[in-house]
């Protein structure tokens, strides 16, 4: 009794779990790119510092030079 | 002649009905009359649109070989494509208006958070028209090459190889030949225009890809939004480059794989992926297998099998077979182009002449390279690489893990929805295992866009039952919307809008210009008929096309290390000797880029500060006529040796050597 009653919570706990880790993954990638892209962010003083942070320089072989 | 911005538009929008008319019959011939099923109007008409322009490029490229590609030949061959444009248009206006009413209608019945993402999704297409229209300025590679070979090919009425960029002219010229024929019409820089009707029907094709997944309005709102919000779509529609052509061509390629199997649509996907790979070379990578696979689970899913495994094997070779031809048929004359010019008809997948120094690319070093791959799916979406050219849209990267989320479909292997994304995958990761180290979205951009489709299949399913997750439905369209003005903001600039807004309309405000420019004017004004300029510099779009067609040659700078520049002028001993080489080469101006090619102030011992050049043969003066930033322009006077000027003038020389003595 107590398992057939305990099965639609469990459900919905799932469901809740799921669903929290998918807005969370929204908003986290969502921010990033707020913050990678807007003018509102990359142009203020710690935005640059930020953007030079994650910047990865790479050896980059052009092919004229 | 240069037509101001409301004809060039008037020009344009001729052009594209050309394309459309010639498309439409010659899409009718293909497609036949034994198809089961044709697409929407709308598709139909974007699809026709895609294949009279890539139509229309061989066209020019085999009348620029005729050395016959004149504005009249252009413009006699436009106006009849725009007569039969108008006369297909009787033909299909009621059906296409039928169709818009109906997007219209399912609009009023969204709900208002709904009708504002089709709404920025409008004012995001509309945008990027005002950008590409008010933008007189291309920029980057577009003024390197991509418009400066246009430019050559239009002035000289035949196609002539850029010198310095010989291997970049091997390659398929398609959306290059577009600007081409626009620039005998009487268009400069305005020529770009014609990038957004192609982008336009690109995005029209995708949201047709999701219709035939089986998704709604919605999902086929955000597929729409997908590509311009990819700022690797997005900075190629308006900058000059010619990526856009490849990118809907492409796209068309799948949309006609993904059509029920018939001849007709195996001609069409057959013609857009030949012409597809010919307009992006990269994109044989993703649909030559992506293809094959779309044949082969295709056949899987008829409901008539035929009997036998052999019979099944022979049917999809078959298909193959036809595939192959009609794309070597639509490759033809770019192929006939490579032939003719360089020799090498195979070109650019097969140099019969050495090493190809065209697809053995590699951008970046071992370590670069794993972190890149290893970062996958962020590097695309996120990164800020050299040469990666803008990523793709955050919204994939948003929404494809909440394709989770979705209903099971009934039948895996039967699901188009399942279908398309594997094969976008699938290009994907051939991609990354042929050439890893080259992490640039816009080189494979029609597969990443069927990435895009389980995305908005995802929001859509979760936005139409949002009683399980009003949350999640919520925080997704709000994703949207602000990413959509995130976007915007990002890639119209307003000030810059501004500022040539003005210039448009009242022509007494300077127009903006940047020092290479200017630098390049400032050798036009001086240079004789047919002068030689030597282009320290990458960007040549600016001088006349007679100097164009005389700047140095890669045999002339790069041997004998074909990957150093300046190899060959380096090879000299000193100054002197450099000064005597470009003498001897028939140079007489120099523009020189110091962003790019700061070497060469070293190697012509030429000083940053005073522009004056330190080291000269007796016989040579060097004059400076422009310095603005590091970029310079000098005139090369050849005078007797007694005439040479003790007292050089403020930008002219200074310490002359004798000739004899150095080289």
């Amino acid at each position: 009794m107590s398992d057939e009653l305990s099965q639609p919570t469990r459900r919905r706990t799932r469901r809740i779990v799921v669903h929290g880790l998918l807005a969370l993954w929204v908003l986290a990638t969502l921010l990033i790119h707020c913050l990678l892209t807007d003018k509102w962010f990359y142009g203020s003083a710690l935005g640059y510092r930020w953007h030079r942070a994650v910047y990865v320089r790479c050896d980059a072989k052009s092919a004229y030079q | 002649m240069t037509v101001s911005l409301p004809v060039a538009v008037l020009i344009v929008a001729a052009y594209t009905l050309a394309a459309y008319g010639f498309g439409s019959w010659l899409q009718s011939w293909l497609f036949g009359q034994d198809s089961v099923e044709t697409p929407s109007e709308w598709t139909w008409a974007s699809s026709a649109f895609l294949l009279g322009q890539a139509a229309l490029a061989n066209l020019w490229l085999l009348i620029s070989l005729t050395g016959t590609f004149w504005g009249s030949v252009v413009g006699t061959i436009v106006a009849v494509g725009a007569v039969v444009a108008v006369f297909e248009l009787r033909r299909s206006f009621g059906p296409l208006s039928r169709e818009l009413r109906d997007v219209g209608r399912d609009w009023l019945s969204e709900s208002i958070l709904w009708k504002l993402v089709a709404l920025g999704v409008v004012a995001l297409l509309f945008g990027m028209f005002l950008q590409v229209a008010a933008q007189p300025l291309p920029s980057g590679d577009a003024e390197a090459y991509y418009m400066a070979q246009p430019k050559l090919i239009a002035a000289e009425g035949r196609f002539v190889p850029l010198p310095g960029y010989e291997i970049l002219a091997i390659m398929g010229l398609v959306g290059e030949m577009h600007w081409s024929a626009l620039m005998t019409l009487g268009l400069e820089a305005h020529v770009r225009i014609f990038a957004w009707p192609t982008a336009l029907a690109a995005a029209i094709l995708l949201a047709g890809l999701a219709a035939r997944a089986g998704l709604g309005r919605r999902a086929q709102w955000l597929i729409v939004a997908i590509p311009f919000t990819s700022l690797g779509f997005t900075q190629y529609v308006w900058d000059g480059k010619t990526d856009t052509f490849g990118t809907a061509l492409g796209i068309a390629a799948y949309f006609w794989a993904f059509r029920p199997v018939s001849w007709g649509s195996l001609r069409l996907m057959g013609a857009f992926a030949g012409i597809a790979v010919m307009a992006k070379a990269s994109l044989i990578v993703p649909l030559g297998p992506g293809l094959l696979m779309a044949l082969i689970w295709n056949d899987a899913l008829r409901e008539s099998k035929p009997a036998t495994w052999s019979a099944r094997l022979f049917g999809i070779a078959g298909q193959c077979l036809i595939v192959t031809a009609v794309a070597l048929v639509a490759a033809g004359p770019q192929m006939l182009k490579n032939s003719v010019v360089f020799g090498e008809p195979l070109a650019p997948f097969v140099s019969l002449s050495g090493p190809n120094r065209v697809t053995e690319q590699n951008w970046f070093g071992p370590e670069a390279t794993r972190y890149i791959v290893l970062t996958y799916p962020f590097s695309l979406v996120y990164g800020k690489y050299p040469m990666m050219g803008g990523g793709v849209s955050p919204l994939v990267l948003m929404f494809l893990p909440l394709a989770l989320l979705l209903p099971r479909p009934e039948s895996w292997y039967r699901s188009r929805l399942v279908q398309m994304s594997l094969i976008g995958l699938l290009g994907v990761v051939v991609w990354v295992v042929v050439r890893p180290s080259i992490l640039a979205p816009r080189y494979i951009f029609p597969p990443l866009m069927l990435l895009g489709l389980p995305a908005a299949a995802a929001v859509e399913e979760i936005c139409r039952r949002p009683a399980k997750s009003r949350a999640l439905a919520a925080l997704c369209v709000g994703g949207i919307l602000m990413v959509e003005v995130v976007s915007f903001r990002y890639w119209i600039n307003i000030d810059q809008l501004l500022v040539h807004a003005k210039h448009l309309y009242r022509p007494g405000v300077p127009e903006p210009k940047h020092p290479t420019r200017e630098a390049c004017e400032a050798v036009n004004a001086q240079a004789p008929p047919e002068g030689r300029v030597l282009m320290a510099c990458f960007y040549r779009y600016w001088l006349r096309p007679d100097l164009l067609r005389l700047v140095d040659r890669r045999d002339e700078v790069y041997v004998p290390d074909p990957k150093r520049y300046w190899a060959k002028l380096e090879s000299a001993p000193n100054a002197v000797a450099r000064w005597n080489r470009i003498r001897d080469g028939g140079f007489r101006f120099v523009v020189v880029d110091g962003d790019s090619h700061d070497r060469f102030y070293d190697l012509f011992a030429i000083d940053r500060a005073t522009c004056r050049a330190l080291e000269l043969p007796s016989d040579m003066q060097v004059e400076c006529i422009y310095s603005r930033y590091k970029v310079s322009a000098y005139r090369i006077k050849i005078v007797a040796p007694n005439d040479a000027s003790p007292t050089p003038t403020p930008a002219a020389t200074a310490r002359p050597v004798s000739r004899s003595s150095s080289d």
